[in-house]
């Protein structure tokens, strides 16, 4: 095939596929470079070509050769430029996959609102379309269309490890009573969640059942469609996003739940609430999606668990996931759960929708090739977490807890336990400190009364 | 000359050549919208929310509260840059506008005063800027021939309104309406064309992030927007 064929067709399909609010974020752009300072990667590195106006202006230029009235004639003028050639392609490849997670940080720093994370997610879709997307990152897109979660774990693995963890919990609470029940016809919420808790990090799984057990929760697993994880988001590419949604939902409608609970992932909860809709995920029954995280604030602020933050005695603070703070607006249901269960919680500066990306992006783990520069980025969390001083960082986010773990090895982040004594500060969950801080006796022992359920 | 005698070609410029200006830029604002509009689908939105009319009303009085936002917080005197060009770009083009009825008024010594501070602090503004734009690495590599040319184009309008001001001289006067005609035919191919875009981006962005809950920014403390939210069990 040759090379230029492929730029023909992606600067045919980016003609088709841009929407007026794209098209609005590459007319608008007047190049006041305010969003040099807002970018982790610019800040960091201090190269020009991090700036997300120079990023944009990628794509831009081909936007401003196709419609702008002085790109279409004097193309030099205005900085418009066809794409011709493969070369054109890969410099977008390294972009917008290499050098951006889409945090929008630029977006609500910028005084027009340039949606950074539309153009990226775009520009990635159409770069996946023309097979020049990272090999890590259409692996787990397969994965995903073919085996249903990211990580290709097989119905047998998932169903024993929730065997195994209702045996851990059983055994920790002393309690034969705890289960994790699967495909539960007539439960209250269904309990979607992030294919790491499986594989990787079960202890927030565990945290999640001892928390619904103590609450008295009427909840379910199901043996389909669990994996909130969606790289429909990561890669722009709506078909799979659209697929990952409709599983859930439809192993929801099967078991007859009203509620999707999402569980700690903030692109899952993210695109199970907000980008379904938009990618056109139609839910004959309605279906409320929550996160986890408003239902564990629920359950405090009512009484239905009570925590004693002497449990959590060590200095922790609270890393807002790009996805749940700016991308969700879920900023302070995970800081009203934390000053519960915390016993000296501290604020990161700047927090909330002012947070710095943990270069996690919702996905940027899966791209190998980029992790030198990615790790190399970190750099700027790494100090927000320093000056917290804080021993554990806390996240709402398993993809996050995995950027942190690297920002944290990356960065040789330590601090002090104790008096002269450091050690590295580790990643937790919100679910893990709720967890820990429940007072088991006061709370399971009392039945629940009606209205508390489900 | 005094202010109420005026040459042929004054005359032309104050009333045949800048109200061919005005009509041109407004067609032009005609077809690009309706190019927006015709060309490009607006991407399907999430469902409204009761706070969608408050969220977008935030996103445009953003312009006026700078300091909700990080960037302009950390650096306010680009804030203030922001503030005065603009301020001074939208007195010229006023000036430019209503000039054949209002000069009389405009000769008016606190007018006058008036008028002539907010051009010049507009021009050093727009010298800044454009040293900005030439001195910074970051800036020279996301600048086009365009952003030089507009930017130079819109601080020599503002110099020389303030040399024009209170338009008692003849020649300053018609460099002033001369380059105001040039702004305003070269706005549609330029990046001048930039405030066009402004209410309709604003908006979306107001949807988009009202919606979500993101906006307006929550200004509460975590309790009590727990205690407010909704009930999920």
């Amino acid at each position: 095939m040759k090379s230029t064929d492929r730029a023909k067709r992606f600067s045919e399909n980016f003609k088709q596929r841009i929407t007026r609010q794209q098209a609005l974020a590459l007319a608008a752009c007047a190049h006041c470079g305010i969003c040099a300072d807002s970018c982790h990667y610019y800040k960091v590195t201090g190269d020009p070509k991090m700036t997300p106006a120079y990023k944009a202006d990628r794509i831009r230029r081909v936007f401003k050769r196709q419609f702008d009235w002085t790109g279409r004639f004097i193309p030099w003028w205005v900085g418009a430029e066809a794409v011709s050639e493969d070369e054109q392609l890969e410099e977008l490849k390294e972009i917008f996959f290499g050098c951006c997670t889409g945090c929008r940080r630029c977006t609500i720093n910028c005084p027009f609102g340039v949606d950074m994370a539309g153009l990226v997610s775009l520009t990635r879709s159409l770069l996946i379309d023309e097979n020049m997307g990272p090999t890590g990152l259409i692996k787990v897109m397969r994965d995903q269309w073919t085996t249903g979660n990211q990580m290709a774990i097989s119905d047998q693995d998932y169903l024993e490890t929730l065997r195994w963890l209702q045996e851990e919990v059983r055994e920790e609470l002393d309690d034969p009573g705890v289960t994790i029940p699967v495909d539960k016809k007539g439960a209250d919420f269904l309990y979607i969640v992030n294919p790491r808790e499986i594989k990787y990090a079960p202890m927030s799984l565990m945290a999640a059942t001892k928390i619904f057990h103590s609450a008295g929760l009427n909840w379910t697993m199901g043996s389909k469609g669990w994996d909130n994880t969606n790289y429909g988001l990561f890669s722009g590419k709506a078909d799979l996003g659209r697929h990952m949604c409709n599983l859930a939902f439809t192993q929801a409608k099967i078991l007859g739940v009203k509620q999707l609970v999402v569980s700690e992932c903030g692109h899952g909860f993210r695109s199970m609430k907000w980008e379904a809709p938009i990618w056109g995920v139609k839910v004959e029954t309605p279906i409320q999606v929550v996160s986890v995280l408003q239902l564990l604030a629920e359950l405090i602020s009512r009484g239905i668990i009570a925590l004693d933050p002497r449990r959590n005695p060590l200095p922790v603070t609270y890393h807002d996931p790009c996805s749940l703070s700016r991308s969700s607006g879920l900023t302070e249901e995970p800081r009203y759960c934390l000053r519960r269960a915390c016993l000296d919680f501290r604020e990161m500066t700047p927090n909330r929708i002012n947070s710095y990306c943990c270069t996690g992006g919702g996905g940027a783990l899966s791209m190998t090739e980029y992790t030198p520069l990615r790790l190399r980025v970190t750099r700027i969390k790494a100090s927000q977490i320093a000056a917290t001083g804080a021993v554990s960082v806390v996240t709402s986010c398993h993809n996050c807890a995995d950027g942190l773990a690297d920002v944290i090895k990356a960065n040789k982040l330590t601090a002090e336990v104790e008096p002269g004594v450091h050690r590295p500060v580790t990643v937790r969950t919100v679910c893990d400190c709720v967890a820990n801080a429940l007072i088991l006796d006061s709370v399971s022992k009392q039945p629940l009364e009606p209205s508390k359920k489900l | 000359m005094d202010s109420r005698e005026t040459s042929n070609t004054a005359l032309f410029f104050l009333t045949e050549l800048h109200t061919l200006a005005l009509l041109f830029l407004v067609t032009a604002y005609a077809i690009k919208i309706a190019e927006l509009m015709q060309k490009f689908s607006v991407e399907t939105i999430t469902p409204r929310t009761s706070k969608t009319l408050r969220a977008v009303c935030y996103a445009f009085a953003l312009l006026v509260i700078p300091w909700r936002m990080d960037s302009y917080r950390r650096d306010p005197l680009r804030y203030a840059e922001f503030a005065v060009l603009h301020l001074a770009i939208a007195t010229a083009i006023g000036t430019f506008a209503t000039l054949q009825w209002t000069r009389a008024f405009c000769t008016r010594e606190i007018v006058a005063i008036g008028l002539r501070g907010v051009f010049l602090s507009g021009a050093i503004v727009g010298l800044v800027r454009l040293c900005r734009r030439i001195a910074r690495r970051e800036m020279r590599l996301i600048s086009t021939p365009d952003d030089y040319f507009s930017l130079l184009l819109v601080t020599a309008w503002l110099v020389s309104g303030w040399l024009a001001v209170p338009f008692a001289k003849e020649l300053y006067l018609i460099v002033f309406l001369t380059i105001g005609t040039v702004c305003l035919f070269y706005e549609p191919f330029s990046k001048l064309f930039h405030y066009l875009y402004w209410p309709f981006l604003r908006y979306y962005m107001g949807q988009y992030f009202g919606h979500r809950g993101v906006y307006p920014v929550r200004p509460d403390s975590a309790d009590q927007s727990v205690q407010n939210y909704k009930r999920y069990l």
